[in-house]
């Protein structure tokens, strides 16, 4: 066989992603376990408390890493299943599929965490400031992506009708945000984690929630492997009892 | 031009028929009388409010006609017909969601500035909130499509279809009740009309291709 270029497109193959991720988890595993170990430690024991907020501020570094892979988790969604319209790789589907509880339940956590954040410093559990409604629009619509795949039996169409959906479902979420954001300001900070800006908050908290953030990361990956894989034998599985059945 | 109105009154004639524009408006009269009865009971100041519930119980009683939509014509394969005919299928779908509009957001909307009386807003701004609603419901419609054409070929998938379609009004429905606040409080915002004009105008821009898209993956 004409042995090609490496490239990404090579665990596109089935059967590939899973020799590759198979080698892959156990190693992203330890990565996770130590990293976010290490992280939620380091944040909890041995950061100062904020001198306005007191310890209250230590839930940041659950709270950040969630928010931040509930969004980016429903964008890498988005990505692959254009990649499924577009090539048509079954890995890249059942990927976006497999992503989706677990967006899901970042958003779920990162709303919770807000809420026992929200508390003690802005005195409510719940408000309707532009961020908090737009994880409302994120928690509807990774609500929707998920119910069209429960509701249906799978199959290629049901794939192109998740995907499209996944597509609809970001240009309203999108829409839906500046909406919200067109009318009031809110109560949450700017940005304070950007990388070209002055004024970030201070080393000490920075450090840590970096390392958290980068553990919340393995850990996505990490069982987005492993639920891709389930995905994948689930499909074998399907397709050899079907076969079974027609003869 | 001949075809496009043939079909628009197949359509008119059909959907009329199936009862549906009378169920969609008495669902309209009695989620509004039931909320506004409710809120009434506890001498609450309703007419914040009761923008938000006109507008919601509008987005809700749209959905109830949406199912039929497609698939009565895609269960008897008159969809089949219609994707060989030379109309494109994004025309029919912009006859169809004419057809849901006239039907079911028209009714409502003539109803408006009578289920206003209970929920205490004045005439004036019923007429305003009329004009605002004749910029944003069109827009529903043609959302509404995405969603009938998503669930085809499911049986009693009415709540699915709730479940993708409802969030997707948001937009609309943001703007459509601030606006309709502003509007009861003489406060008119020609900027918000416009961007509100804006998103429609998007929105039936681009459903019927998007609808289209989905409804071909239906028969592939």
């Amino acid at each position: 066989m004409h042995k090609s270029k490496r490239s990404i497109w090579e665990i596109a193959n089935p059967k590939r992603f899973v020799s590759i991720s198979g080698k892959l988890i156990p190693l992203l595993a330890i990565v996770t376990i130590f990293s976010l170990g290490l992280g939620v430690s380091w944040g909890i024991f041995f950061t100062p408390n904020d001198f306005r907020q007191g310890s209250a501020v230590k839930i940041i570094y659950i709270h950040v890493p969630s928010a931040f892979l509930a969004i980016n988790i429903y964008i890498m969604m988005l990505i692959t299943s254009i990649i499924w319209l577009v090539r048509r790789h079954h890995v890249s589907l059942l990927a976006a599929k497999a992503a989706a509880p677990i967006g899901l339940t970042m958003t779920l956590v990162a709303i919770l965490t807000g809420a026992i954040w929200g508390k003690p410093i802005w005195g409510t559990y719940w408000v309707w400031d532009p961020r908090l409604t737009s994880f409302a629009i994120l928690l509807m619509f990774y609500i929707g992506y998920i119910s069209i795949w429960s509701a249906l039996e799978y199959n290629e169409k049901v794939g192109d009708l998740s995907a499209l959906l996944c597509i609809i479902g970001s240009i309203f979420a999108l829409l839906s945000r500046y909406a919200v954001l067109f009318w009031s300001q809110g109560l949450h900070q700017g940005a304070s984690l950007s990388l070209d800006k002055e004024e970030n908050i201070s080393n000490v908290f920075y450090l840590p929630l970096l390392v958290c953030l980068f553990g919340f990361f393995s850990l996505f990956l990490t069982l987005l492997l492993i639920r891709t894989r389930t995905e994948i034998r689930i499909k074998r599985m399907s397709s050899l009892m079907r076969r079974n059945s027609e003869k | 031009m001949k075809p496009y109105i043939y079909i628009l009154s197949h359509e008119m004639k059909f959907s009329t028929n199936g009862k549906s524009l009378l169920l969609s408006t008495c669902f309209f009269i009695i989620i509004i009388l039931t909320t506004s009865i409710s809120v009434s009971q506890f001498g609450v100041e309703t007419s914040a409010t009761s923008v938000a519930i006109l507008w919601v119980a509008l987005a809700l009683s749209a959905l109830l006609s949406v199912k039929v939509m497609f698939q009565i014509d895609f269960d008897d394969g008159t969809l089949d017909w219609l994707m060989l005919s030379p109309i494109s299928l994004e025309t029919i779908i912009v006859l169809k969601a004419i057809t849901h509009w006239l039907t079911t957001c028209l009714p409502m909307m003539v109803l408006t500035p009578l289920v206003c009386i209970p929920l205490g807003i004045t005439f004036d701004s019923a007429l305003w909130i009329l004009l605002v609603m004749l910029i944003g419901t069109p827009a529903i419609s043609f959302i509404s499509t995405i969603g009938a054409a998503l669930t085809l070929g499911e049986r009693g998938s009415h709540l699915l279809l709730s479940i993708f379609i409802l969030p997707t009004f948001l937009p609309i429905l943001l703007f459509g009740i601030k606006i309709s606040m502003l509007v009861t409080n003489s406060i008119y915002d020609s900027s918000a009309f416009l961007i509100l004009l804006a998103i429609s105008l998007v929105c039936i821009a681009i459903t019927p291709f998007i609808t289209s898209m989905i409804i071909k993956v239906h028969y592939t």
